[in-house]
């Protein structure tokens, strides 16, 4: 088989033409969508003639071809180089060394017709992610491998010679994890049911809204059904306890069933190996993502443990890399179900040469767990007040007595847990109790810090830190002032003394 | 943190913030007489008596705090300090820039100042930005941050 060339321009795979006619209607039927809407109110709607929707497909067909021919793309020595547009033809030209990820990923179209998308991310230009709809699988994986070849060339210098004939895939590799089904459910089970629960709310908040008002149009006289009758019902029902107790096991049983649709849709078939130099991690049902992390690109590793998952014996571990303005979202990579040994192995990689001398542990300021406990405690008399005025209920003042008692030993545990250690090399940031994260980073990685502090804290001799890196930040609240000054500059002593390129 | 050698603003920046803060304030004034127009007097001198003190509290607040507004350029990194009920204190190393710039909107073109920013990787937030400084000062500082960013790359 002869290696791909991707010297000299070329276009996409042909079966490209079908997904960017896909993409294109995609986002043809998105305005028309928007359209039909603004035109609910008239007797006739004008687009649905089929002479109409003929000649849409026909220019849209014309359109996705002169696209396809005209998006064309090759690799120079220095430079990755597009052309594209068809109204307006652009020529984008991205220095190699610029480029931050390059990741593959395959829709539900991209499956069916074989072929692979690929995105590169420049961090830092604010410039909009670049995207290539379709590439045969063998070339998608030999141009993300050139791409990011050269990157990691560039960001070790003076190693050039062993990269180039290794090269980051070929190098040998210890797989982490490959989900089967029985794991994969595993995962959904111990995900935190909470967290999905709420997002699940959240969106459904939105479509409520959303169709209550197309319902409060013409169409709610037709049917008959009025948002604000259903509200005042609901209203009169009055909440019992009893009714709140149905409903909180109702939102419990839907977010396990969130979390596992969630799970089963994001971590399908997931495949995660680490090698000396890189981390690749693939997975996903309908839309396939694969990822190649150079190991000096991880910028914060943060490992997220709760109690659902200390029974089941492992956790999950989150990636984060550069990112840039545009894609804040895409750079996060998780990894669910490492156990023991495979987080001691991505521990040892990444932070082996910094882990070497002694850490150093602190821990907040005992002020915070007193706040904390007022905090929460004034929060739960609102929902107790509301309780109380509708149930006029003695046993209302027995819950919330209760309430508090859980909170005080909870925010306990959550603020005894908090730590921060260093060694001057590596940060180690730990908080959490039932539900615990575990963040590390390198210190040279640190971009900016900042100290802030109310003139209450002022008085009590407590601040936050905050400390910035180009993968996102970790915000470390009331610490003691005067360690939270010591770091600050310590930590800044430390970056300024470095020379190893940070991204 | 230490308070020596911060820089401050020169005094314009501080006219053109209470400036931007009468303008949202009389905006307010305006939307009060809505009340007005239903011939509801009460609830209108209810209403004023609230706008003075919040007036009159956010001024102090805004004057008070321009005296920890301040900017500090060190031979390896850029501070910037602001706040006096909440104070911030941010630090940036020049090896960690990834560049900055100067510019000037046209409330600051007519005061005659500009603001100064600095940017790093990845859009975490930890920009720095400095309005309401003299123009020929940001210029100079931009390029003292430019020559020290170049250092490094």
């Amino acid at each position: 088989m002869s290696e791909p060339d991707f010297s000299r321009p070329r276009r996409q795979a042909p079966r490209a033409v079908i997904i960017l006619f896909g993409e294109n209607l995609r986002r043809m039927v998105q305005v028309v969508a928007a359209l039909v809407f603004a035109t609910l109110y008239m007797e006739e709607l004008p687009i649905s003639k089929p002479w109409l929707i003929a000649l849409g497909a026909i220019i849209l067909a014309v359109f996705t071809f002169i696209q396809y021919s005209r998006f064309r793309f090759h690799v120079t020595k220095e430079e990755l180089i597009l052309e594209k547009g068809v109204l307006i033809r652009e020529r984008l030209s991205i220095p190699l060394d610029r480029i931050q990820t390059v990741h593959l990923s395959q829709n539900l179209i991209q499956q069916i017709f074989q072929v692979t998308g690929l995105k590169i991310d420049t961090a830092g230009s604010g410039k909009e992610e670049l995207k290539i709809s379709a590439l045969t699988h063998k070339d998608a994986k030999a141009l993300q491998e050139i791409l990011q070849k050269e990157n990691s060339v560039t960001a070790i210098k003076g190693d050039t010679e062993t990269i180039k004939q290794e090269g980051l895939t070929k190098e040998k590799r210890d797989v982490l994890v490959r989900l089967n089904l029985s794991r994969l459910i595993l995962v959904g089970l111990t995900e935190n049911h909470i967290r999905s629960g709420l997002i699940a709310v959240g969106v459904l908040w939105g479509y409520y809204f959303q169709l209550k008002d197309v319902f409060q149009g013409d169409l709610a006289e037709q049917t008959h059904f009025d948002p604000n009758e259903w509200e005042q019902a609901l209203y009169m029902a009055r909440p019992g306890i009893r009714w709140i107790l149905l409903l909180i096991l109702f939102f419990l049983i839907a977010s396990v069933l969130v979390s596992m649709f969630r799970t089963i849709l994001r971590y399908f078939n997931l495949e995660a190996s680490i090698g000396m130099k890189s981390l690749s991690v693939s997975s996903g049902l309908l839309k396939r993502n694969a990822y190649s992390i150079p190991l000096n690109k991880i910028q914060i590793m943060t490992w997220r443990w709760n109690l659902l998952r200390g029974i089941a014996g492992f956790e999950s571990v989150i990636i984060k890399q550069s990112k840039s303005e545009e894609s804040s979202r895409n750079q996060k990579v998780e990894i669910p179900a490492c156990f023991k040994e495979q987080t001691m192995l991505i521990e040892t990689r990444l932070f082996g040469e910094e882990a070497e001398k002694e850490m150093f542990e602190y821990h907040p300021h005992p002020y915070y767990q007193i706040l904390l406990s007022i905090i929460f405690g004034l929060i739960g008399i609102v929902p107790a007040g509301i309780l109380y005025v509708n149930s006029k209920s003695i046993l209302v003042f027995l819950i919330y007595a209760m309430y508090l008692m859980v909170m005080v030993f909870w925010v306990r545990q959550y603020v005894k847990r908090m730590k921060i250690s260093t060694n001057g090399d590596l940060l180690k940031y730990e908080k959490g109790w039932l539900f615990r994260d575990r963040s590390m980073l390198k210190v040279y990685k640190i971009q900016a810090v900042k100290y802030t502090q109310s003139l209450f804290q002022k008085r009590r001799g407590t601040a936050h830190l905050t400390i910035y890196t180009a993968g996102g930040s970790l915000r470390i609240p009331f610490l003691p002032a005067k360690l939270a000054c010591e770091m600050y500059s310590y930590f800044l002593y430390r970056v300024e003394l470095n020379v190893k390129s940070w991204m | 943190m230490t308070h020596a050698e911060f820089k401050s603003h020169p005094k314009g920046y501080l006219r053109l913030r209470l400036a931007y803060k009468l303008l949202f304030f009389s905006v307010l004034l305006a939307l009060l007489f809505i009340p007005l127009i239903a011939g509801d007097y009460s609830f209108f001198y209810l209403l004023l008596g609230v706008w003075s003190v919040s007036l009159l509290l956010s001024i102090i607040i805004e004057m008070k705090s321009f005296g920890f507004r301040g900017y500090l350029l060190r031979t390896h990194d850029v501070s910037y300090r602001k706040g006096w009920i909440f104070s911030e204190h941010i630090t940036i190393p020049y090896n960690r820039i990834q560049h900055s710039e100067v510019s000037q909107g046209p409330a600051e073109r007519y005061m005659k100042l500009s603001t100064l920013k600095v940017y790093t990787a990845g859009g975490s937030g930890a920009d720095i930005s400095i309005q309401g400084l003299d123009p020929e000062e940001a210029e100079k500082m931009r390029e003292w941050i430019t020559e020290k960013t170049s250092l490094h790359v």
